[in-house]
């Protein structure tokens, strides 16, 4: 299927997220922790998609991803968002990023989400 | 020359009536093209305004009503009409009404641009045009089915999380594939997040229904999806898109509407320091800052205001030429008038008062001031006598000046008029112009015939008394056998100003209104009368009172006159809370006469060395009245002021 990176600074998150799209035949190349580790990733591996967390150390989502649209107009990104950050998310979308779905989420949501935007 | 703006009313309504004609026959063309028997209303609408125009030396309207004249003609012959052609022709009704507009205004009807209409028209070939309109119909797919257009309507999810993002979701596909030509929210409310239910699009785009319900319905939590196809009419084909150029753009307002803009203002203004007390208690730069700029903002909006109230001295000077015309036919004689500065811009409060004595001072011109044909001639004066009322810009001023070449005022008779009416004694020694000054003493008339034109209208008093009453000033030189010179002084706009008037020590001031926060009788319980001080106090504040009659200077070579308020010493004084940027005083005033409106002038420097003091007014009864400001009364006079 499609090789995924999965970028949160909840190890939990990163668990379930893995397990989720593993199961659903995807394939894990990277995991990170910050913003930075976004970037780097996304330059380093060019996963076809990945799920990025918008409130983490360092650097958050959102900057992360206007990084990667700087070098990578056509990056695939998932935000994984809890509620009440809905300016943030706008922020994300307006930035580059093609999808978001809200913690806490069913399965089938992110592993939709993930499809629509492998498709787009 | 100025016969013809004798004949402008007439023009106007005419036009009008031409106009309405035109479109009428237009609405018929349009309904039913086959029958062009409306034509020849256009032909004889088109001819008469040509005509009007032509005489009144309208060039713009002329040349364009008589191309519509002669192209019509040359249609009328065929038989037919097509859509552009009858377009254009609605544009020209358009037109013809901004003319009308021009008109009523008192503007330049030559300014308003005639030439693209013109150039359409003269290059319109209606055989061409009905070929191409053929074209356009047999093959309706090329032109018209360039682009799909419908109607979406987008209902979300009830309660779906962070509904405003999907929405902006929505919008950027959409615009993947097509262009959004209306929106509702607006694409501008979507992107800021402002969405609540559901969305309206009007857009247009090369692809199907399907496609374009399927990208809508690939965003989370779209619940329901609506798509009209839109028909549209026939598009017309670029080459034949004519560009109209829009000339001045006016709107008429109703005076009264415009008096009410302003008053609310005054609500504003009001409102807006009411406000600044409220929050002066946990005031923070910021809330400075944002009423620093209401301030602003009002400015300029009474700013606009007043200009917009501004007329031209054209809508006043045109009827003098009827008024002139019509004297001089009752007594038989020749009389010119010129008039000058007629695009001078005066406030329209202003211009009634204006026109009520210039339209006096011209009767008078030409009742009394020119001389009979044979009088004339006797004095080898020129047949024909000549009034000429000029109007001069100056710095916030406008003089206008009336001026005859006739007789010259009396001054031998003026003399003695005055000493008969016990102005002055046979010993008073008097300059000529002090001499001819006295015309404007109540009851005074020179004429030894009270005839209709002057005798009956308003005294020379009453000239003087209007001018002066919007801060104008009027002065006269005239000499024997030479004529009579009027000059009249007006401010451009008015300071007007809501006001109380008081009285002080038998004399009479004003305090603005707008200061005033309460006015209290000597005998309310919030006042507290001592021997050495008083004290209004009020449940969060105690403010000592000054006593404005202990306080107020009155300079003395100001004529102010005393007020008789009938007893001599009033029993009723009144304790007036004022306050001013933040600072509040309590004064007490001999009595309160009334509250009015006030137009506020410049004191002169002799009394601007008086503290106490921020302008003056003059009231009707030729009073001038000091209006005051206690913020700048004399401290060591033991006026306190209390933050």
């Amino acid at each position: 299927m499609a090789r995924i990176a999965i970028v949160d600074d909840a190890k939990f998150m990163r668990l379930v997220l893995r397990r989720i799209l593993t199961q659903a035949g995807h394939e894990i190349v990277a995991e990170g922790e910050t913003g930075i580790d976004a970037v780097e990733i996304w330059a380093k591996d060019k996963p076809d998609c990945m799920t990025l967390d918008i409130v983490m150390p360092k650097q958050n989502g959102i900057e992360a991803v206007k990084q990667i649209m700087s070098f990578d107009p056509s990056a695939r990104i998932v935000m994984v968002t809890a509620l009440g950050q809905e300016a943030f998310v706008l922020d994300a979308i307006k930035s580059g990023a093609r999808e978001f779905i809200i913690k806490p989420f069913r399965n089938e949501e992110i592993i939709k989400a993930v499809a629509k935007t492998i498709a787009s | 020359m100025f016969r013809l703006d004798e004949y402008k009313d007439i023009f106007i309504s005419e036009l009008e009536d031409n106009t309405k004609l035109l479109s009428d026959s237009l609405i018929l063309l349009e309904k039913n093209p086959k029958d062009v028997s409306p034509l020849s209303e256009v032909i004889r609408a088109a001819h008469t305004v040509k005509g009007m125009a032509a005489t009144m030396g309208y060039t713009n309207l002329t040349n364009l009503t008589h191309i519509v004249e002669s192209k019509i003609r040359e249609v009328e012959q065929e038989k037919a009409v097509t859509k552009s052609l009858l377009e254009v022709l609605f544009q020209v009704v358009d037109r013809l009404e901004q003319f009308k507009e021009v008109a009523v205004e008192e503007g330049d009807l030559n300014k308003v641009p005639v030439d693209d209409l013109v150039q359409f028209l003269s290059t319109f070939n209606l055989q061409t045009d009905l070929e191409l309109e053929q074209d356009t119909q047999s093959q309706p797919s090329e032109f018209l089915k360039l682009e799909n257009r419908f109607t979406v309507v987008v209902k979300f999810k009830r309660n779906a999380p962070l509904l405003s993002t999907r929405a902006f979701q929505l919008l950027r596909d959409l615009e993947r594939i097509a262009v959004i030509e209306d929106s509702t929210p607006s694409k501008v409310d979507i992107s800021e997040g402002k969405v609540f239910g559901e969305i309206h699009f009007e857009l247009v785009t090369n692809e199907t229904e399907g496609a374009l319900r399927k990208v809508i319905e690939g965003i989370t939590d779209v619940d329901e999806v609506e798509i009209t196809s839109v028909v549209e009419e026939a598009i017309v084909p670029q080459r034949q898109r004519v560009k109209f150029t829009r000339g001045i753009q006016t709107v008429r307002v109703n005076l009264n509407q415009l008096d009410e803009v302003v008053d609310l203002l005054g609500e504003l203004v009001l409102a807006r320091s009411r406000l600044e007390n409220h929050v002066a208690v946990q005031t923070t730069p910021e809330v400075v800052e944002d009423l620093n700029q209401f301030d602003s903002l009002i400015t300029t909006i009474q700013d606009k205001l007043m200009k917009m109230r501004m007329v031209t001295l054209a809508r006043i000077f045109d009827n003098y030429p009827r008024t002139v015309r019509d004297i001089a036919n009752k007594r038989g004689i020749d009389i010119n008038l010129f008039t000058q500065g007629n695009h001078i811009e005066l406030d329209r409060s202003v211009i009634d008062q204006v026109n009520e004595a210039l339209l006096h001072l011209i009767r008078n011109a030409a009742t009394h001031g020119i001389e009979d044909t044979s009088t004339r001639k006797k004095l080898s004066k020129s047949k024909e006598g000549t009034v000429r009322v000029i109007a001069v810009q100056e710095k916030g001023e406008v003089s206008i000046t009336v001026e005859d070449d006739g007789s010259g005022l009396d001054l031998e008779r003026i003399r003695s008029k005055g000493i008969e009416l016990g102005l002055i004694t046979e010993n008073t020694k008097l300059t000529r112009s002090q001499v001819a000054a006295l015309i404007f003493n109540p009851g005074f008339s020179t004429a030894s015939q009270v005839t209709e034109a002057a005798g009956r209208g308003i005294g020379m008093d009453i000239v003087k008394e209007t001018i002066e009453e919007i801060g104008g000033s009027i002065q006269l030189r005239t000499k024997k056998g030479e004529g009579t010179q009027f000059i009249l002084r007006v401010p451009q706009t008015l300071a007007i100003i809501e006001a109380l008037i008081v009285i002080v020590n038998e004399h009479v001031f004003a305090i603005p209104l707008l200061n005033v926060v309460k006015i209290y009788s000597e005998k309310d319980q919030e006042i507290e009368i001592h021997e050495q001080e008083s004290y209004v106090k009020e449940e969060d504040y105690t403010l000592p009172i000054f006593d404005l009659e202990y306080h107020l200077e009155i300079p003395n070579e100001l004529s102010i006159q005393k007020k008789d308020t009938g007893r001599k010493k009033s029993i009723n004084k009144k304790v007036i809370l004022w306050e001013k940027g933040g600072k509040r005083i309590a004064m007490k005033v001999s009595d309160v006469l009334e509250q009015r409106e006030i137009v506020t002038k410049q004191i002169s420097s002799n009394i601007q060395q008086f503290p106490g003091y921020s302008g003056a007014t003059i009231l009707k009864e030729e009073e001038v009245v000091l209006i005051i400001d206690p913020t700048t009364l004399n401290p060591r006079k033991k006026i306190r002021v209390i933050n």
